[in-house]
């Protein structure tokens, strides 16, 4: 994981460095030419009802049992108001539980992003988002199939908030990077590691009654591209 | 022998990629990329080597973006003997960024993510569960490489890719954590002109 944190990070700064030193180019894109008005040189478009489709990958940080999961997925994103946009993914998200076991997770969700600073003209565009997600969870213990509970599923809503950039790489794409918190709402699959005589081994507990606030940091990065707009406003 | 083998693809080459030709060339939007090649895979936790088919496909933005999808289909592990994986294809889409000026020398930085569908290798169970079990496993990649244009529709790529991932299954977990390398000849064509 560390490789690809400091290879992540020299593709940015290198992607960056090269990029804000040069003029933005106006594309020529073909499906931007048939969809859209063709936007300005040197500005990064923000227009009401541009639809972006993308594609990401997610971090899953300090869950409940304290491990790390990655995950890949897609998303679109339709922009209500040069302020105000919106962002529909689908992820699926794998987490190695200390060896022991697996965590799966699908999220299928929505968040609501609002762009404090209204320039258009700069690379980086930051954003506060907040929404809300269905989750599939699937845990399973690894080789113990004897036990009782050696697997267990549940189907449950969250919520999630968190700050996030652009990073514009020209006018009609964008690198992003977002942290954000998520909660999930419904029923709690608790796992606990056991150690007996040398064996370790995970026991699952579906808390099926009353709601708990499980929850986990996402960090998510995604290359998205605009696609064109699906309605003319101001 | 091999000395005429080896002068024989550097005049193919040079032919191919004439230089005096190429200082017209100039990226533009509109470019689209493919290629076939053989790819070799270095695992980084279990030493492995393994032996990919790989396509890609990738469309210009503008000289400095490009969208791209790159699939692996696993051949076999070069030694029998340190085989992980029964199977391990994969497939990734992302993008590229040209550090170049848009000449013919393309070089490029890209992250992707991406998934991986696989079967462990060589392994054996007293447990009441299938030990073939296959996997999906998401993983995520950066990669730098450079292409090279002939004037027409050829072009020369070195790519390097480094992929970051564990394959998790109920009997097991494996790090898909591996370097891989792919060389040789492309085709473009530019689809807007």
């Amino acid at each position: 994981m560390k490789n690809l944190l400091l290879l992540t990070l020299g593709i940015i700064i290198t992607v960056s460095h090269n990029s804000l030193s040069q003029d933005v180019h106006e594309s020529n894109f073909m499906i931007m030419r048939c969809a859209t008005k063709p936007a300005t040189v040197k500005t990064f478009s923000q227009d009401p009802g541009m639809f972006e489709l993308g594609v990401r990958s997610t971090a899953s940080l300090f869950g409940d049992a304290g491990n790390h999961g990655l995950g890949a997925g897609g998303q679109f994103r339709i922009r209500f108001h040069r302020q105000i946009g919106s962002e529909w993914f689908a992820d699926y998200i794998v987490t190695d539980i200390d060896g022991v076991g697996k965590r799966e997770d699908v999220h299928i969700g929505w968040s609501v992003m609002f762009y404090p600073f209204k320039s258009d003209s700069r690379r980086f565009s930051p954003y506060l988002l907040a929404g809300h997600c269905f989750d599939y969870t699937k845990v399973t213990s690894y080789g113990v199939s004897a036990l009782p509970n050696f697997k267990s599923e549940r189907w449950s809503s969250a919520i999630q908030m968190g700050v996030g950039t652009h990073f514009n790489l020209n006018q009609w794409s964008d690198i992003s990077l977002s942290v954000q918190y998520m909660t999930h709402l419904g029923n709690d699959i608790h796992t606990e590691i056991v150690e007996e005589n040398g064996l370790r081994y995970l026991t699952i507990s579906d808390h099926s009654h009353g709601a708990s606030l499980e929850g986990h940091l996402l960090a998510t990065m995604s290359f998205n591209v605009k696609i064109g707009r699906l309605w003319k406003g101001k | 022998m091999e000395r005429k083998i080896v002068l024989f693809i550097v005049m193919l080459v040079h032919s191919l990629f004439n230089v005096s030709a190429q200082d017209d060339f100039q990226l533009s939007s509109g470019i689209l990329r493919a290629q076939g090649a053989f790819a070799m895979g270095r695992l980084t936790e279990s030493k492995a080597t393994q032996i990919y088919i790989k396509g890609d496909l990738s469309y210009y933005l503008d000289s400095k973006v490009s969208v791209r999808a790159d699939g692996f289909y696993f051949v076999d592990s070069q030694d029998k003997t340190n085989k992980p994986f029964d199977f391990s294809h994969s497939l990734f889409t992302g993008m590229s960024y040209h550090l170049g000026k848009g000449a013919a020398i393309d070089p490029y930085v890209g992250l992707q993510p991406g998934i991986n569908f696989a079967r462990l290798g060589n392994l054996e169970t007293t447990l009441p569960i299938s030990p073939n079990s296959t996997s999906w496993s998401p993983v995520i990649s950066g990669h730098v490489g450079f292409n090279y244009y002939a004037p027409k529709i050829f072009h020369l790529f070195v790519h390097l890719q480094y992929i970051q991932g564990r394959f998790v299954n109920q009997l097991n977990s494996q790090s898909l954590s591996e370097f891989r390398i792919s060389f040789g000849l492309g085709w473009n064509i530019d689809v807007v002109k």
